[in-house]
C-alpha cells in the first residue's frame, strides 16, 4: 500500500486550528479508501461498518504519516529564525507540505513571507499557484444572482518571478526627492512553463478555455 | 469576472495581477475561510509541493476554535489529487459539498455558531457514510 508521507506546517493563529481539522479529514478519507478497496476485494472493512453503495468508483488504499514542524512567527520570536538553517533539507524527503497560515502582529510581513513561504517556494521552485474559485452548495456568493453553476473558476498564478523577484529600493529616502523603485521580472523561461502548464489544464476541463489577465497595452515590450 | 463569472474558467496572470484577480475570487465564493491554494512544480522536482489555504492567522480570532476549516480542507483535497488520489480527493470534496449544502454546521464567518471542529466532525461523518 502506497504511503504518503506529509510535513505539517500549522505556523502561527488560526493555522494551529484548522490543520488539525484538515488532518482528520485526511484520516478519514484515508480510512475510506482502505475500506472501499477492503470492500472491493471481497473483504469486510477494517474497522466500523460500510453501508452498501459507499464503495464507489476506483478505490485504491493508501496510508499517510505525518511529520510535524513548529515553524513560524511564535518559533521566529523564540529563536530569531523563521525556520532553521537547513529548514529545507528537513522537508525535501517528504511528498508534500500541508501549511496553515503564517504571521504574528509583531512580525513584520518582509521576514514572516520572505523567510518562510518564499524560502519554500523559490528553494523547491513551485511556480505554479493554483487557486480553484467555485461556490459551494448552501453558500451564497454576494453576487446574488450567481450560483455553482455559474462561478467554477481555476486561476493559476505565476509564483517564482513578477513582484517577488525583491529587485528594488528607494534614492534619497526620507527627503522630499525620494524616489521609490520596484522592479518586476519577467522572464521568457517563467512566463512560458506557467503558461503552458495553464493550457494543459485548461485542456482537462470541460469548457477547455484560458484567459491570460495582462495589460499588454501600457508598458513598453 | 464579475458581470459575468461564467465566461472564466482558466485564467494565468502574473504574480500581481492574479494575487488581485484571486483575492477578489475569494470574496466572490463568500468567505476568504473557503479559498484554498497549491504551489505546485508541474515538470520538475526540485522538492515537495507545498498546499496551503489563503487566508492568514487572524490573530482577532485565534485561540477560540472557531476559524473556518474549509479552505484547509480543500486544500488538502488538493493535495491528495496532486499526490495520484483523486478519488480520495473527491471523495472529500463530496463531504464538503455535502456539509455546506445541508447548512446545520457552519462556523460565525457564514453567519453560523458551530466551531472548527465541529465542521471537521461533521465532514468526518459524511466521509464515512
Amino acid at each position: 500500500m502506497k504511503t504518503y508521507r506529509i510535513a505539517l506546517l500549522p505556523g502561527d493563529g488560526i493555522g494551529k486550528e484548522v490543520i488539525p481539522a484538515g488532518v482528520q479529514v485526511l484520516e478519514a478519507a484515508a480510512a475510506s479508501a482502505r475500506d472501499a478497496a477492503r470492500a472491493n476485494a471481497g473483504l469486510p472493512p477494517s474497522s466500523g461498518q460500510v453501508p452498501p453503495g459507499a464503495t464507489t468508483g476506483s478505490a485504491e488504499a493508501f496510508a499517510l504519516s505525518f511529520g510535524e514542524f513548529d515553524w513560524g512567527c511564535e518559533y521566529y520570536l523564540r529563536t530569531g529564525r523563521m525556520m532553521p538553517e537547513d529548514g529545507l533539507e528537513q522537508l525535501r524527503p517528504f511528498d508534500a507540505i500541508y501549511l496553515g497560515a503564517i504571521g504574528h502582529p509583531t512580525v513584520p510581513d518582509h521576514i514572516s513571507l520572505r523567510q518562510l513561504l518564499l524560502e519554500i517556494r523559490f528553494g523547491f521552485d513551485l511556480y505554479a499557484n493554483l487557486r480553484p474559485v467555485e461556490i459551494l452548495p448552501g453558500l451564497e456568493s454576494p453576487l446574488r444572482s450567481k450560483t455553482a453553476a455559474d462561478i467554477n473558476m481555476l486561476f493559476i498564478r505565476e509564483n517564482s518571478e513578477g513582484e517577488y523577484c525583491g529587485l528594488g529600493g528607494r534614492f534619497k529616502r526620507a527627503t522630499a526627492e525620494e524616489v521609490a523603485i520596484q522592479e518586476v521580472v519577467f522572464t521568457r523561461r517563467g512566463t512560458e512553463r506557467v503558461i503552458r502548464y495553464a493550457f494543459e489544464r485548461a485542456r482537462r476541463r470541460p469548457r477547455k478555455r484560458l484567459a491570460s489577465a495582462t495589460k499588454s497595452n501600457g508598458p513598453h515590450a | 469576472m464579475i458581470t459575468h463569472p461564467e465566461t472564466l474558467d482558466v485564467v494565468v496572470g502574473s504574480n500581481l495581477f492574479a494575487d488581485i484577480l484571486t483575492d477578489i475570487g475569494g470574496a466572490l465564493q463568500g468567505s476568504l475561510g473557503l479559498a484554498a491554494s497549491a504551489n505546485i512544480n508541474p515538470a520538475e522536482r526540485l522538492g515537495p509541493p507545498m498546499f496551503e489555504p489563503v487566508h492568514g492567522s487572524a490573530p482577532d480570532i485565534a485561540g477560540r476554535g472557531v476559524a473556518n476549516p474549509i479552505a484547509a480542507i480543500w486544500t488538502a483535497a488538493l493535495m491528495m489529487e496532486h499526490l495520484g488520489e483523486p478519488a480520495a480527493a473527491a471523495r472529500i470534496m463530496n463531504a464538503l459539498r455535502a456539509v455546506t449544502g445541508k447548512g446545520q454546521v457552519r462556523t460565525p464567518d457564514l453567519g453560523g455558531k458551530n466551531t472548527t471542529a465541529d465542521f471537521a466532525a461533521a465532514v468526518v461523518e459524511a466521509l464515512s457514510r
